[in-house]
């Protein structure tokens, strides 16, 4: 016997070793494996939802924030339609706050109310209706508000559109046969049973609303020189506001100078996370109860952690409350920005905190402008960083607001949360922008956070924040008779092509029911390592490939069975017989593995679980064809010491 | 020849078929079972409707959740039991689905077992009854000026949606209309709406509408601060009812059949029904499509690269036969797709 053939055969017992010791753990449990096994023996095939089922979750969404969003859009046309028209139209827009998608025109010159009505009128013909003003309203005031119709419409296809955003999201993270499906307002999502660990990842990653915004920093603003002034900082650092040098509150004053233009100054409000035993329902709003859901409570209260933003909040709703004065007008708002641990410049040491910015409240950009976003390195800080590339509206945009604002602060807000407010020195016409990551000092997590944002900024915001309003689990969607019978199938299936192939071809024969089970046990194996979804659509791919494999036996035999009539000797027949079959093989395989590389770009849910076990079908049906069944006849022809004058084929 | 060899054979060696020598035959051939294919197709949609029996997936469809009770306490039902039930009853493209979820009851964790039923029908109501109803609902709650003065009229809205669902936009909550609200009598509109159904009748027996639990009644009974008007809905008993029956009559015994609730019987409770979008939207059609196209390209490239570029046609044409020739066959026997 020759050496080669030694080899391949122990490879041969090798293989099937390894794929019986990786498959071990799907068909007797993970725990039965000893914990000192190395972790590719301790996985489990992962099912997909049509196989095992998994947690159906029903998000609801609020709808109106498209609406509220659309009516900042028709405020910024108009407002860049009266600037234009300056001086023959001014006037002042507002968006209301109390009344969604309401936008309230205060003409500057009484007279003019007619022509600026007409003139509205004829540029949002269905988009607008009018609405009754406010009391607080001047008399002179044009009230409208995003027409009926037309916000059915936007929130129908906010509603589609969140839809495409969680299912490319799902898609992205790689999960095989999920089920995004509207239910009137509401959206269900199916994910398949995978680990909890997991399943909080896909779900964290669906929720992101990953709205992004940019606007301005109104600094020098008299609201907040009154703030500073109620909660400026003593000596020790702590405001001399009672209520403020209670929850550690004082504020700061922020000063820069431009490389061009005067020195600007800004105030704001600084605050630490607290500790502190908090009501259970004001817990439950926060969300400070879901970190851990063991929470001591006392007297109806628990002991939580406030961010350092939901300290700042509280304080200013009581402080508002106590004297209005202090409120904010409608078209500021205050946003808070995680400060992370560092050390300043001085090289004092400074505790992550939580900073206010003082902004404008209209959103100057958002990220439907955005082209593409990438994670990267910033050299300075060693920090990963994301890149975004605006399309042409948002660097044309961009370039002409960073004209506007020179010298001043211009905020990057992700989610609701400030992410950073560079100061603006030049124009910037580049086209991009950056978002540096949080995150402390652990690299891992900055990375996976950098990856994450990527992901949720490509497949685009979601129209409006997510709610879960339920979650629960769902048995197999095809139900678990169906799946017995499915197996009934299959292994029917099996037993016609032994019949068959036995039949035919004797003891080659069962060489190749030998090939087909090692070709399933090594289709499994891939699948374990690679950790894809097996689906129902993956089984189909699975019996396909089956079907491939034999017919690739029978290439093989038939061809020896030609060499052997045309009175070959046997072992120059089966040497003819693997080469000859073999183009005509990798011909079928390779034409076959384009239609499932096709598949796998193209496709999504359950066509990707059929491509994906569809090239690995090819894979294996290769090596089992070409490698496997060899090894059996060259045995045969080994033992028989060449002399064999024909053999059972 | 060697002689010594003895192979078996699935068709006995040295016959010759003569399938090139034909060609023209089978050119022929061929094109009318693609035309038939095409046929077939026009032929599903001017008989039945829709080109092809698409599935749940494609159409989108009423979901309905169900638990099943014995005694009053939650139970559990065997799903095989069910799908039998509903094969029988003639319901087409069910698909079937245990679920489960932690209930409090009485301050304990219990885990209901339910199920969820897909079907692509969105309605247990034909158009007709749906604009009967709908006018019956406009009779008893709109305002009588509003015929002759638009801006006195109270529905600005009043449409059917899936799960049988009745979406109603009003300038005032329809209570409102017959009497100053008061608080704690969540169902008092659900009840005013469902005697204006009761008029309409169905298959002989009256619309029932379901009577709105205190959260839906809290929320509904809201203004919306935006649109300055409720919107309110309201579900009748119609897909979900069907599908109880259906479902009761296959999990209990006959003589269950007059009381459901009697002791040793399941009383099957549709907790929840409403419409669902198509799992394959747009895009993945779309998708589809263009994957087709690519993979019909990818494979020409490869014949013209391994043999000759004049064989590749043949073969992309070949394929798309193919193609044909199965969709034409699920056409024509309605086959379901899924």
């Amino acid at each position: 016997m020759d050496r080669s053939l030694k080899w391949r055969t122990f490879a041969l017992i090798a293989a099937v070793i390894a794929c019986v010791g990786i498959l071990l753990p799907t068909f007797i449990g993970r725990e039965s494996i000893p914990t000192w096994a190395p972790g590719l023996f301790r996985k489990e095939i992962n099912f997909g939802l049509d196989l095992q089922g998994g947690l159906h979750i029903v998000y609801s969404i609020d709808l109106d924030t498209a609406v509220v969003d659309k009516a900042g859009e028709i405020k910024r046309d108009l407002e860049t339609r009266f600037r234009e028209e300056k001086p023959t139209i001014e006037a002042e827009v507002k968006t209301p706050l109390k009344v969604t998608g309401g936008v309230t025109v205060i003409p500057k010159d009484p007279n003019k109310r007619a022509e600026i009505e007409a003139a509205i009128k004829t540029d949002y013909t269905d988009t607008v209706e009018n609405r009754s003003c406010e009391s607080t309203d001047p008399q002179t005031a044009i009230c409208i508000k995003v027409s009926t119709k037309y916000s059915e419409d936007i929130k129908k296809s906010a509603l589609a559109n969140a839809v495409t955003t969680i299912r490319e999201r799902i898609d992205e993270k790689g999960i095989a046969e999920p089920s995004v499906v509207e239910k009137d307002d509401q959206i269900i999502v199916e994910l398949p049973g995978l680990d909890t660990q997991a399943t909080q990842a896909t779900k964290d990653i669906i929720k992101r609303t990953a709205k992004l915004e940019f606007k301005t920093v109104d600094n020098f603003a008299v609201p907040m020189s009154k703030l500073y002034a109620k909660a400026a900082p003593d000596d020790e650092n702590k405001a001399t506001e009672p209520r403020a040098r209670e929850l550690g509150i004082y504020a700061v004053i922020d000063d820069w100078v431009p490389d061009e233009g005067e020195r600007q100054q800004d105030y704001y409000l600084f605050a630490r996370d607290r500790k502190e035993w908090t009501p259970l329902d004001r817990a439950e709003k926060i969300g400070c109860k879901l970190k851990n859901d063991e929470l001591e409570v006392k007297d109806g209260k628990v002991y939580c952690e406030i961010k350092g933003f939901q300290v700042l909040e509280q304080w200013l709703t009581e402080i508002t409350a106590a004297d209005p004065s202090l409120a904010i007008p409608d078209d500021r708002e205050i946003a808070y920005e995680f400060v992370e641990p560092s050390k300043d410049a001085e090289g004092v040491w400074r505790e992550p905190h939580w900073r206010s910015y003082y902004l404008k409240r209209a959103v100057e950009l958002t990220g439907t402008s955005i082209k593409n976003a990438r994670s990267s390195y910033d050299p300075n800080t060693n920090r990963p960083v994301v890149l975004l590339d605006f399309n042409r509206y948002g660097s044309r945009r961009f370039g002409d607001l960073t004209a506007q604002i020179i010298g001043k602060k211009l905020a990057t807000i992700l989610d609701k949360k400030v992410k950073s407010a560079p100061i603006i020195n030049v124009a910037i016409r580049g086209g991009s922008a950056l978002i540096s990551m949080g995150g402390g000092n652990d690299a891992q997590r900055q990375q996976k956070e950098a990856d994450e944002l990527v992901n949720v900024l490509r497949t685009g915001s979601l129209p409006a924040p997510l709610r879960e309003d339920s979650s629960l689990e769902v048995g197999p969607s095809l139900g678990r008779d169906a799946i017995d019978k499915t197996k009934l199938s299959f292994g029917l299936g099996i037993i016609l092509v032994v019949i068959i192939m036995v039949g035919i071809y004797r003891w080659s024969g069962w060489i190749s029911v030998f090939a087909v089970m090692f070709h399933n046990l090594l289709t499994l194996t891939v699948m374990t390592v690679f950790g894809a979804t097996l689906t129902l659509p993956g089984i189909a791919a699975i019996v396909l490939s089956v079907g491939m494999c034999v017919d690739g036996n029978i290439l093989i035999y038939e061809r020896i069975r030609d060499e052997l009539l045309l009175g070959k000797s046997v072992r120059g027949a089966v040497d003819l017989g693997f080469s000859r079959a073999f183009s005509a093989i990798l011909d079928g395989q390779l034409t076959t593995a384009a239609g499932g590389w096709v598949l796998l770009q193209y496709g999504s849910g359950p066509i990707r679980g059929f491509a994906v076990l569809l090239l690995v079908g090819v894979f294996t049906t290769l090596s089992t064809n070409i490698w496997v069944t060899r090894i059996f006849f060259d045995w045969y022809i080994a033992k028989k010491k060449g002399q064999a004058a024909t053999i059972s084929i | 020849m060697s002689e010594h060899h003895k192979f078996r054979y699935l068709l006995p060696p040295g016959n010759n078929f003569q399938f090139v020598n034909k060609f023209r035959a089978w050119l022929v051939m061929s094109f009318f079972l693609m035309a038939g294919a095409v046929g077939a197709l026009v032929a599903n949609k001017s008989m039945r409707g829709d080109y092809m029996n698409w599935t749940i997936d494609f159409k989108g469809g009423t979901e309905i959740m169900f638990t099943f009770k014995e005694n009053g306490n939650y139970t559990k039902a065997d799903p095989g039991k069910i799908r039998a039930a509903l094969d029988k009853s003639g319901e087409q493209h069910v698909e079937v689905s245990e679920i489960s979820w932690d209930e409090k009851q009485n301050g304990n964790d219990v885990t209901v077992n339910g199920m969820i039923i897909r079907t692509t029908r969105f309605s247990a109501l034909t158009p007709q009854i749906q604009d009967q109803a709908r006018d019956a609902f406009i009779k008893a709650f709109e305002s009588p000026q509003c015929a002759s003065d638009p801006t006195q009229c109270v529905i600005s809205r009043a449409t059917w949606s899936g799960g049988d669902r009745f979406n109603v936009r009003t300038k005032k909550p329809i209570k409102n209309l017959i009497a100053e609200p008061a608080p704690d009598q969540a169902a008092l509109s659900s009840d005013e709406a469902a005697k204006a159904f009761a008029t309409v009748t169905a298959g002989g027996t009256p619309l029932e509408v379901k009577a709105w639990s205190r959260d839906e009644a809290k929320q509904y009974l809201q203004m919306d601060e935006g649109t300055k008007e409720f919107i309110e809905w309201f579900a009748i008993r119609g897909i979900d009812r069907q599908f109880e029956l259906i479902m009761e009559r296959g999990v209990n015994p006959e003589s269950c059949a007059a009381d459901v609730s009697a002791a040793g019987c399941i009383d099957v409770v549709a907790v929840q029904s409403y419409g669902v979008g198509a799992k394959a939207g747009d895009k993945l059609r779309d998708d589809a499509a263009k994957s087709i196209i690519y993979a019909i390209f990818l494979i020409m490239l490869y014949l013209a690269f391994r043999f000759d570029i004049r064989y590749a046609p043949g073969a992309a044409f070949a394929s798309i036969h193919d193609a044909i020739m199965v969709i034409g066959v699920f056409a024509l026997t309605w086959t379901e797709v899924s």
